[in-house]
């Protein structure tokens, strides 16, 4: 169901621009939207999912533990 | 286009100098009123107004940095003066990591707004509802652009400080002015760290870059620079003064958002109670206003670094990729002034310092090989 429901957010938030750049012919800015909501809706989809990915925060921690030591 | 007047903003196409100033204080303080303070007294206990002052100057600094590399290049906006300045590949990195800061800000943003309304008034709501119902209006304002983002900052700031103005005195019996005189107990370690917490949040001065063309009439910018790290600077400073002043250095350590515990007891009368509802509906729309600027902002450079003839169409795109980074950003309230200090001790050093000095000794390098190449 959230899986259903993540899909119809992509395809609601970016199918109308996506369409209307096809249209257009601009083929560029259609590969940098497709990308984005391909990346935003696996992004989403490992939220959903609870797959073991670290959150931003940590990954943060993480790359400043040089400088900030073991938090 | 350029000639008609409207009632908020003096030309359409424009902005005005204040609301520039107002765009990016919003822009700084939007999610920082509630929480900084918090912050900063629980490392610096009373000392944190220091704090202020030293951050305040330090980010002025770091913002005249910005300021004069903006000076070399005229005319050019945020992204498309690192390119010029930076070229192909030093450029296009600085542009890169500009964007993973911006897009860290702006989500990071989101995830507050969504956890203090979650936290303070609807723990049974999804996390990710709040933050869409936060990031929509946002992205709509984005999409709408940056004079839409300009006057609901303008009008939410004047909301903010006026809101700040019927509360402070209100609570003026309350106010003890001795429990502000600096202690230094561990000397000025604790001042330094908690300046840190604030200048990592100050140094967003430098987006004021983006928006230097579009003002008109066009005003000197240095003005604009310490305009508005002082009015950034001075309303966390004002918090800080008020909470400390009112109920202790020990107490709002212990809260996440103690501002909005100090408006929860103040009252007028039996006519206005729970006024931390209207302080958090104004920092919401303050929120917003941040969030809008920044996501402005984001596709802005994304267009224009991949020199794409349209950015407004990658607004919505963006949408589903920056509510999952936004939901995704720390797990709990008590986990985020750690990723907060990282995401801080990552990136202040490199926006404030390393990326002007860097431009700036490109820009030199270029004049200086485009000089001999004329002789």
């Amino acid at each position: 169901m959230m899986i259903l429901g993540l899909l119809l957010l992509a395809v609601a938030t970016g199918l109308p621009d996506l369409a209307a750049l096809v249209r257009r012919g601009r083929r560029k800015e259609a590969a940098v939207v497709i990308c984005a909501l391909l990346i935003g809706f696996l992004a989403a989809l490992s939220w959903v999912m609870h797959l073991p990915v670290p959150t931003i925060g940590a990954t943060l921690q993480w790359l400043a533990t040089p400088i900030l030591g073991k938090q | 286009m350029h000639g008609r007047r409207c009632k908020l903003h003096k030309e359409v196409g424009k902005v005005s100098s204040a609301q520039a100033v107002y765009t990016v204080v919003l822009a700084i303080i939007g999610s920082a009123t509630l929480i900084v303070p918090g912050s900063m007294i629980k490392v610096a206990a009373q000392d944190a107004w220091i704090g202020c002052l030293v951050a305040g100057f330090g980010t002025l600094v770091t913002g005249a940095l910005w300021l004069w590399l903006a000076r070399q290049w005229p005319g050019r906006d945020l992204f498309q003066l690192v390119l010029a300045a930076g070229g192909q590949w030093l450029g296009g990195l600085v542009a890169v990591v500009l964007l993973i800061w911006i897009g860290l800000t702006l989500t990071g943003a989101t995830w507050i707004g969504a956890d203090a309304i979650l936290v303070v008034f609807l723990p049974e709501t999804p996390r990710s509802v709040l933050a869409a119902s936060i990031l929509i209006p946002a992205a709509y304002a984005a999409r709408s652009d940056y004079q839409v983002v300009a006057r609901l900052s303008q009008l939410t700031f004047w909301g903010m400080v006026g809101l700040l103005l019927v509360l402070i005195p209100l609570s003026a019996t309350e106010m003890e002015p001795l429990r502000l005189a600096p202690v230094l107990a561990n000397g000025f370690g604790p001042v330094m760290k908690g300046a840190g917490v604030l200048v990592g949040i100050l140094t967003e001065n430098m987006a004021l870059i983006a928006l230097l063309p579009m003002i008109r009439p066009p005003v000197r910018p240095w003005r604009l620079l310490v305009a508005v790290t002082v009015l950034a600077a001075g309303m966390v400073l004002l918090l800080d003064v008020w909470t400390v002043s009112v109920i202790g250095a020990r107490l709002p350590g212990r809260f996440q958002y103690p501002v909005l515990l100090m408006a929860h007891v103040i009252g007028v009368g039996d006519i206005l109670e729970r006024l931390d509802a209207l302080m958090m509906a104004l920092w919401i729309a303050g929120e917003v206003s941040k969030i809008a600027f920044w996501y402005w902002l984001f596709c802005r450079g994304i267009a224009t670094l991949l020199r794409l003839k349209e950015w407004r169409r990658l607004v919505w795109p963006f949408f589903i990729l920056l509510l999952a980074a936004s939901v995704a950003w720390v797990e709990s309230s008590t986990a985020y002034p750690a990723a907060l200090r990282a995401w801080s001790a990552l990136f202040t050093p490199v926006i404030g310092l390393v990326v002007p000095l860097l431009l700036l000794a490109a820009t030199a390098v270029r004049r200086m090989q485009r000089s001999s190449a004329s002789v």
